[in-house]
């Protein structure tokens, strides 16, 4: 492929892994059983430049290639506002086309790994997407390094990306156990309390890889996912073990591989300050409500239409929550969507709530239960942000003005 | 004088510009000016177009290598890359950059360490045989 034999864009493709792989020091190519490519996600020019050069070529994806979140929701198609929103929108589509063209899936969403073709076990990814690529190394035990922008794309188009860092046994980071001691139990089930253990990991992680210890022994994948997700907003955290819960870490010794290595403690008052880090409000009115970054979980949806318990949203409040096209059309079959449809709540899909242009009403004071969403909203949009519960979210909605659950007192 | 491993070599001699706190280059520099735009950082403000940019590494964001083939397709990215560490995201964003819009952009690898010596000012890269070395012409203080 590299002698330019199979045509200019494999030439290219595997000219930059190689090169990657120099750079890295890797010895070799490892095969991949899917990408999972970034290259839907951003508006630059260069991506509607690469993707009519791969199209006009005639190129096809070697193995299964899945798109990350793109500008377009077809279901909402006056969700962006602001100048030049049309020719925004075109571009948007054009680029989500073209990687139709080119072979791709168009799976749409920042969590992959609630697709039912999640890779098996041992398996070796590409992945761009920093929550995917904690979730896939440390929940789902499939192997892939962090890569970004063309060379996703490169390794959806070869089958092949460097052999280095994740894909190789051998060289891993020094582990640092973080120690969560006995947490009250309201606190230690919510999945708040796992958003804000990410958002610490990642700020004090560093290089090393984080081993947890002390988390509740029901910790469900949606809990691991946000910590993922909350970890890589905070840091880079593309590998962690949970004690007890991920493949990797049935128990300490095999997490640290013998080691002995740091230990933290995580109290509820770091939990607490993570909390007021994330939370630029404490009460009053709000305006919007965001749920789903990375893409909101079934169980999510279940909860959502539970704690409505049949009311609606006050009127001047927005509320959105963003899922994939799997998941909302399996929440669509149990009826959840048509539930939270009726109560006032906007479901979106294929996008990115904080992303530009401007989402319609998503501006003022906003509640998530994204630490994710908490972190970035603030610079990319007009808003400022307050992490909460799901049912801090959704009875604050339902009021109009921020409402705190008495049983987490602990979590300020 | 720093010491450069050439990954994309080539001569060159620009204003220098270190960043001295790592950054990501989606989100953190607009894809249209080339200013960093993140409010956090240290250069906030700083225009990274036309400079021989140091950096000692990247973070968050695999968007890095679109803002940097965007920069350069309008003719407003930097003019070579030292980086501290082996950043391949800005690898695949001067790769496509270079394949696509036929704009050359040397990069080099070098111990993160040693930036600190090159204050933001006149400099270059320049080879002899077969080393390349980073060089400051501005004074030091």
């Amino acid at each position: 492929m590299c002698d330019g034999k199979r045509g200019p864009v494999l030439e290219f493709a595997m000219g930059l892994l190689v090169a990657a792989g120099e750079l890295q020091g890797a010895q070799r190519l490892q095969k991949i059983d899917a990408a999972y490519v970034n290259t839907t996600f951003s508006s630059a020019p260069s991506h509607l430049d690469f993707m009519e050069w791969l199209a006009g070529e005639g190129v096809q994806v070697a193995v299964p290639t899945h798109t990350n979140i793109g500008g377009w929701d077809a279901r909402n198609p006056d969700l962006r506002v602001g100048p030049n929103i049309a020719q925004a929108n075109t571009e948007a589509r054009r680029l989500i086309e073209l990687h139709r063209d080119v072979g791709c899936h168009l799976s749409m969403t920042c969590a992959t790994y609630q697709l039912p073709s999640t890779p098996k076990f041992g398996s070796h990814v590409a992945c761009s997407e920093s929550n995917a690529v904690s979730y896939f190394n440390s929940v789902a035990g499939v192997r892939t390094a962090k890569y970004g922008d063309y060379l996703d794309m490169a390794a959806g188009l070869t089958g092949l990306v460097p052999a280095k860092g994740r894909h190789l046994d051998a060289p891993r980071a020094e582990t640092l156990i973080f120690d969560i001691p006995h947490l009250p139990k309201p606190i230690r089930r919510d999945d708040l309390t796992y958003q804000l253990i990410g958002y610490v990991i990642g700020r004090r992680a560093g290089k090393d890889v984080p081993v947890i210890t002390g988390l509740n022994p029901d910790a469900t994948p949606r809990n691991l996912r946000s910590i993922c997700a909350a970890a890589n907003a905070s840091g880079v955290v593309a590998l962690y073990h949970a004690v007890g819960l991920t493949p990797e870490a049935p128990d300490i010794q095999t997490a640290t591989r013998g080691k002995d290595c740091p230990r933290e403690v995580i109290t509820a008052q770091d939990l607490a300050k993570a909390r007021e880090d994330l939370s630029e409000f404490a009460g009053g009115k709000i305006d919007a409500i965001a749920i789903g970054t990375p893409h909101a979980s079934l169980d999510e949806m279940e909860e959502t239409v539970n704690w409505l318990q049949d009311r609606c949203i006050a009127p001047d409040v927005t509320f959105y929550i963003q899922a994939n096209r799997f998941v909302f059309e399996v929440a669509r079959e149990k009826g959840w969507i048509a539930t939270l449809e009726h109560a006032g709540i906007t479901i979106v899909t294929d996008t990115c709530l904080y992303w530009r242009p401007a989402t319609r009403g998503l501006k003022g004071r906003i509640l998530t239960t994204s630490g994710k969403f908490a972190y970035y909203a603030p610079a990319e949009l007009d808003a400022s942000c307050r992490i909460a519960t799901l049912r801090e979210c959704v009875e604050s909605a339902v009021r109009g003005e921020v409402w705190r659950d008495p049983d987490l007192e602990g979590l300020g | 004088m720093t010491h450069l491993q050439p990954i994309l070599p080539g001569e060159i001699a620009a204003p220098v510009l270190q960043l001295t706190e790592p950054l990501s280059f989606w989100g953190g520099v607009d894809y249209l000016t080339g200013t960093i735009i993140d409010k956090a950082h240290p250069q906030h403000g700083a225009c990274i177009a036309g400079t021989l940019l140091l950096v000692p590494m990247v973070r968050g964001s695999g968007g890095t290598p679109g803002t940097i083939a965007s920069l350069m397709k309008i003719g407003l990215g930097p003019v070579a890359f030292v980086l501290g560490q082996p950043e391949i995201n800005i690898l695949a964003g001067v790769m496509l950059g270079q394949r696509l819009y036929d704009v050359v952009c040397p990069v080099f690898l070098a111990d993160g360490a040693e930036f600190s010596a090159h204050p933001t000012g006149q400099g270059g890269i320049i080879q002899s045989d077969a080393d390349w070395t980073l060089i400051s012409t501005a004074p030091s203080i």
